[in-house]
């Protein structure tokens, strides 16, 4: 049997400086494309995802199988942490869906999510990131898809208020070394 | 703020001590060390002018080894314990100094001595060059790694606030308390700016000459800033200088932390609004022999007194064009030093400064001016004399002053750099010669000195006005009522005053200008006699300004000087531009993190661990590190790339080509839009098929390539370039997004969802079917340009029955995750066909050797593919495509474009060099060039060299011979076929 190995496999859970570094390994990724005025479309992937696919941007839906992130007006990006459950929606998906009109791409392996914590997380990423995170992130379940230094990204904040911050830095699983050394190598000087 | 606490350092070898807080040039001059560099050009003694960022003289080299940093202001330097730094351009000492000789030759250097020297003859030029080269510069680079940590952090804020000075601190207090985000940055240890520190530096105030109120605001500021800096909404970083002011209110600032886990810290700040409070700079006065070590800033010197506690002398002269030099006289006097004489040019003045210099009892001369001075290493005279009416020459006999301390004022420049750099537009104002903002073009406000404001009370005026009406823009308001009641005593009578007539003949006077550069006076005057009038070239001409203090003493002088001497008014003149850095930044803070393994952006493959185990060396494609090739012990690039050659000739080579680019294309019209995109035709592509496309760009040139296979009706995977992957997706989704709107189609990035491992060689059937057991691999079930979707040990492959080799090759296209595991599983049971890795280099040889393209290597953005040969992919049916109409221009019709070629060498041993030139056999001066090389390889199949080159009508001329000209001898070639190996394609199917 073939081996199946994530991108960051040697990091599992690691702790630098207080920041929590996890890989979200193997999780199912389903890009879902579509019109948000397709009335057909945006029923048909309510019922199969037990929730609307989100229409305003830089925001997510979570239910108990699956995390609906807006990627773009007519993008979502659906996350799965059940394999089962995952070839069921992604079968159902395509079964349903009208293929004229309609995209359903696994991208299972195309990224590698990357969970970040810490009380100093914001500060840690702000040296990577331009954006204003405080006013980006503002929102539980809040998204954004940005640069970090040169890579894109798309950051999912998993908090909520009154927690530890926590956020999912999704990336090219060929970037993934990279940011992580950096993030890292980045977590030395947090009280600034 | 000093203390107590004794700090030791060492200053050219020498061991000295001073006190916490304060700056290497305080602690200098706290131990009586004047003298602290030799300048420039001339090597003539200087020594600290100012307390500030200003300072052009005290530039030390700090630390050694490689930590080390050249040019460092000591004013700018805080002392900690072991600090070690060493005076600049000089040898063997800074008190004997071999290069003090070119000041007794300075006749000789005049403004664009290396211009009209080093011009004849030409050819010596290289030969000046090496000595200039030696000569320029100051200061010593690091030559080993830096240690040291730097940070880049980026902050956002509603306002932020660039001076500590009283000004910004109410403008912060003002913002703060509306409950913005408010970034308030400060370059010195402490806030409150010279209005605190020095004016009212000394506890007992009894050196302090101004209203006790002005203290009591400034403290009380400054606690309730500190107070709410804990606060949610209000950051205050100290030690920090805003150098870089941006597009849309982006501004770089440098943090000095030094400690050992992080020396500095670049902040990368966007605020909605930005308030500029960066006060102003004193200036000097020209006169002659200004430069000698103990002349120095007026209000520098009373900072030295007042905030460090330096007594700089014993007897002082005051040397000064307005009543802020009063200042220091009077406080120098309360402080037992004696104050021999206050040299003023003014015919008088009626200030209140002036008026109590007089109660005290102080000499005061007016409509004087001190026209020389002297002192070698440090000033021990000055020589004063009256002027005439119109002060242009001596009257009556010169006086002489004995002094250890002369202490200069010029006026005051607000500080506009920033300002400035923000493209915002600066007015002259006559009455203190100042150039002032006029016209912000970003989000910008100044307040303050910065804005030539000076009284404190007009000061706060100022601010509250201009805060309020940008917290409204807001939609705030400002509770805060306005702070009344502070009545500055300010200095608003100047005489400008830019050259100080002497006695002597001007052409021997030295009255420096630009104290960095060693710009004089005469050096302007002659600039402006050998016809340079604008202030921008004879900046240039004379260097003037743009030394790294970058004139911020000397600019106005200059300017001042221009104006006086060629007539123009100074409005009518203008100002050169102020450019970013405002003060040096190291390139260490610049660099940040990103140095070494983190200096610029790694992509891997999934199989990437594989190549590093296995020996192999790397090189960049894009962002990518591909395996390069896998050498062997002992074996040299070239032995291991021909060993992998023929390895995959001759049995079975495997890649990674995981890099490719994939898109996945899905919806109604995919095979319309691949119809518009590509050069052929593609509705009739079978599904489960490959096929190998051109794009043009709308000019007609190969912009990429690469196989597209159909997986249904309405879906297809693109594969293209590893370099072009994200702009073609960028370009596809252009075109769709703009041109194409009503095509029904989604592009999604699937690139790294699948690795893709290359099985080249005659012997790939066989181990397919090692892999796949139960497959049949047959040519007939599985036939060249397929493909088909197969299981390996149960993980869903897409397996493509395709070649860049020549050779049969199966391209899998696994799951990434499984990719490594599938490639050893490759490797293991390919052993038996002596199954060998081979990288990009080998990779490019096989594909040359079937005369195959490199996108970007046969093209360059001016290759057609009838240039390629390639008119066979170009359909003649097809209604439109992107490109099309450009393929009929006359241009690219010309049948003596260059076109896509073999080329062999008369010496088969001889590999040509990519991009060497191509001309023909017989031709004359000068040589017309026919051609270049794109591709050149030594082929161990071959036995021999080989090319690929773009020649002039190419096609037409295979079997003729050209010339390669060398440096060192001429090759000759012979035009061929580009298909060197297989040109019937039998190996694809043998």
């Amino acid at each position: 049997m073939l081996k199946r190995e994530s991108a960051l496999k040697d990091i599992a859970i690691q702790v630098h400086n207080e920041i929590e570094f996890e890989e979200l390994s193997h999780i199912s990724k389903i890009n879902l494309r579509g019109q948000s005025n397709n009335k057909d479309f945006m029923t048909s992937s309510r019922n199969i995802l037990d929730t609307s696919l989100p229409t305003e941007s830089n925001t997510s839906n979570v239910t108990l199988n699956a995390k609906v992130i807006w990627l773009g007006p007519n993008e979502w990006l659906i996350e799965i942490n059940n394999e089962n459950k995952f070839k069921e929606i992604f079968s159902k998906l395509q079964s349903t869906l009208n293929p004229q009109n309609t995209a359903v791409t696994d991208l299972t392996e195309n990224r590698t999510i990357i969970k970040v914590s810490g009380h100093n997380l914001y500060t840690l990423l702000a040296k990577f990131l331009f954006i204003d995170l405080d006013k980006i992130l503002q929102k539980e379940a809040a998204v954004t898809q940005t640069l970090f230094v040169k890579v894109p990204v798309l950051i999912v904040r998993n908090h909520k208020k009154n927690e530890i911050s926590s956020v999912s830095i999704h990336a090219n699983r060929s970037h993934s070394q990279y940011i992580y050394k950096l993030l890292v190598d980045g977590s030395r000087n947090l009280d600034f | 703020m000093i203390t107590d606490k004794k700090i030791s350092f060492i200053f050219d070898g020498k061991k000295f001590s001073g006190f916490e807080g304060d700056t290497l040039a305080s602690a200098l001059l706290r131990n009586g060390v004047f003298l602290v560099g030799r300048s420039f050009k001339y090597h003539r003694p200087r020594g600290i002018i100012s307390a500030g960022s200003e300072e052009p003289n005290a530039i030390v080299q700090l630390e050694s080894g490689n930590i080390t940093e050249p040019n460092v202001r000591a004013t700018e330097i805080d002392i900690y314990e072991g600090l070690s730094a060493n005076s600049q351009n000089n040898w063997p000492t800074l008190n004997f100094d071999f290069g003090s000789i070119n000041d007794f030759l300075s006749p000789f250097f005049p403004a664009g001595f290396y211009y009209k020297t080093f011009m004849w003859p030409p050819k010596f030029w290289e030969k000046y060059e090496y000595f200039i080269r030696r000569a320029a510069g100051l200061g010593k680079s690091p030559t080993s790694d830096d240690p040291d940590k730097y940070e880049h952090f980026h902050y956002h804020c509603d306002v932020l606030i660039v001076g500590g000075g009283l000004s910004g601190l109410y403008a912060a207090k003002l913002a703060t308390k509306t409950n913005l985000k408010v970034l308030l940055l400060e370059q010195n240890p402490e806030l409150g700016g010279e209005k605190l520190h020095v004016d009212h530096g000394q506890e007992t105030l009894k050196g302090s000459v101004d209203n006790v109120l002005e203290k009591a605001v400034g403290i009380s500021l400054v606690d309730e800033l500190e107070k709410l800096n804990s606060s949610n909404n209000l950051k205050i970083i100290k030690n920090t200088t805003v150098f870089a002011y941006m597009h849309n209110n982006y501004l770089l600032a440098c943090q000095k932390i030094n400690n050992k886990n992080l020396r500095q810290i670049i902040w990368k700040i966007r605020a909605k609004k930005v308030v500029l409070a960066t006060g102003s700079i004193e200036r000097f006065l020209t006169f002659d022999n200004n430069d000698r070590p103990g002349i120095m800033l007026a209000n520098s010197a009373r900072k030295y007194l007042n905030h460090y506690f330096v007594k700089l002398g014993k007897k002082i002269v005051i040397f000064t064009n307005n009543d802020s030099a009063y200042k220091t006289a009077i406080d120098f006097h309360l402080n037992n030093i004696q104050v021999k004489a206050i040299i003023d040019v003014r015919k008088e003045s009626k200030g209140d400064l002036v008026r109590k210099a007089k109660n005290f009892g102080l000499k005061i001369f007016f409509n004087h001016a001190i026209i020389n001075t002297e002192g070698r290493k440090k000033i021990n005279s000055v020589i004063i004399s009256e002027f005439n009416k119109k002060f242009t020459k001596t009257i009556g006999k010169c006086k002489k002053f004995s002094c250890d301390l002369l202490c200069v004022s010029g006026g005051w420049t607000p500080t506009v750099h920033l300002f400035s750099q923000s493209r915002g537009k600066l007015i002259y104002r006559e009455s203190d010669a100042s150039f002032i903002p006029h016209q912000s073009f970003q989000e910008e406000i100044s307040i303050g000195a910065c804005n030539g404001t000076f009284a404190l009370d007009k000061i706060f005026e100022e601010t509250y006005n201009k805060m309020k009406k940008l917290l409204n823009e807001f939609g705030k308001k400002t509770e805060e009522k306005f702070r009344e009641g502070v009545n500055s005593v300010f200095h608003d009578n100047i005489k400008n005053l830019w050259i100080v007539p002497s006695n002597k003949h001007f052409g021997k006077t030295k009255m420096f200008v630009d104290f960095q550069n060693d710009v004089t006076a005469k050096d302007i005057k002659l600039a402006l006699k050998e016809g340079y009038k604008s202030i921008e070239h004879v900046k240039r001409y004379t260097t003037t300004g743009m030394a790294t203090d970058q004139g911020k003493i000397s600019n106005i002088s200059a300017l001042g000087i221009i104006s006086n001497l060629s007539g123009l008014p100074m409005h009518e003149l203008g100002t050169t531009t102020f450019r970013l850095p405002y003060t040096p930044v190291t390139f260490g803070a610049m660099a940040g993190r990103h140095i070494k393994e983190f200096f610029d952006v790694e992509r891997t493959t999934p199989i990437h661990q594989w190549h590093i185990d296995n020996g192999a060396k790397f090189e960049d494609v894009g962002q990518w590190k591909r395996a390069w090739y896998y050498p062997k012990e002992k074996e040299d690039m070239l032995q291991a790339v021909n060993r992998e050659v023929k390895a995959t000739r001759d049995g079975i080579g495997i890649l990674d080509a995981s890099t490719l680019g994939k898109i996945d294309i899905k919806g109604r019209d995919v095979s319309e839009f691949l119809n518009r995109v590509y050069t052929n035709a593609w509705s009739k592509l079978e599904i489960g098929k490959c096929r190998y496309g051109l794009m043009l760009g709308d000019d007609g040139m190969v912009i990429d390539d690469g196989v597209t296979i159909r997986l249904g009706e309405n879906h297809y995977v693109m594969t293209t370039t590893t370099g072009n992957a994200a702009s073609v997706m960028s370009k596809l989704e252009d075109w769709l997004q703009t041109e194409w709107p009503e095509l029904n189609v989604y592009l999604t990035s699937v690139t790294e969802q699948f690795a893709t491992i290359s099985i080249n060689g005659p012997y790939s059937p066989q181990l397919m079917k090692k892999l796949c057991p139960n497959h049949n691999f047959s040519q007939e079930n599985f036939p060249h340009m397929s493909f088909q979707n197969i299981k390996i040990d149960s993980v869903h492959c897409r397996i493509m029955r395709i070649s860049f080799t020549g050779e049969m090759c199966y391209e899998i296209n696994v799951p990434s995750s499984y990719a490594k595991a599938l490639w050893s599983k490759c490797f293991e049971l390919g052993q038996e066909y002596s199954i060998t890795p081979y990288g990009t280099e080998a990779m490019h040889v096989l594909r040359a050797e079937k005369g195959f393209i490199i996108v970007g290597q046969e093209t360059d953005g001016s290759v057609t593919p009838i240039d390629l040969d390639m008119s066979w992919i170009v359909s003649k049916k097809k209604y439109d495509f992107i490109g099309k109409r450009s393929l009929t221009r006359s241009d690219t019709v010309r049948e003596d474009r260059k076109q896509l070629v073999g080329i062999l060498t008369k010496d088969p041993s001889e590999v040509l060099e990519e991009g060497a030139q191509l001309v023909e056999l017989e031709t004359s001066l000068p040589m017309p060039m026919v051609g270049h090389v794109t591709s050149s390889y030594y082929s161990p199949n071959l036995g021999r060299s080989f090319a690929l080159a773009l020649v002039k009508s190419g096609l037409k001329k295979k079997g003729s011979k050209l010339l390669v000209p060398m440096p060192d001898k001429t090759i000759e070639v012979e035009i061929t076929d580009p298909v060197f190996i297989d040109p019937s394609n039998e190996r694809l199917s043998a």
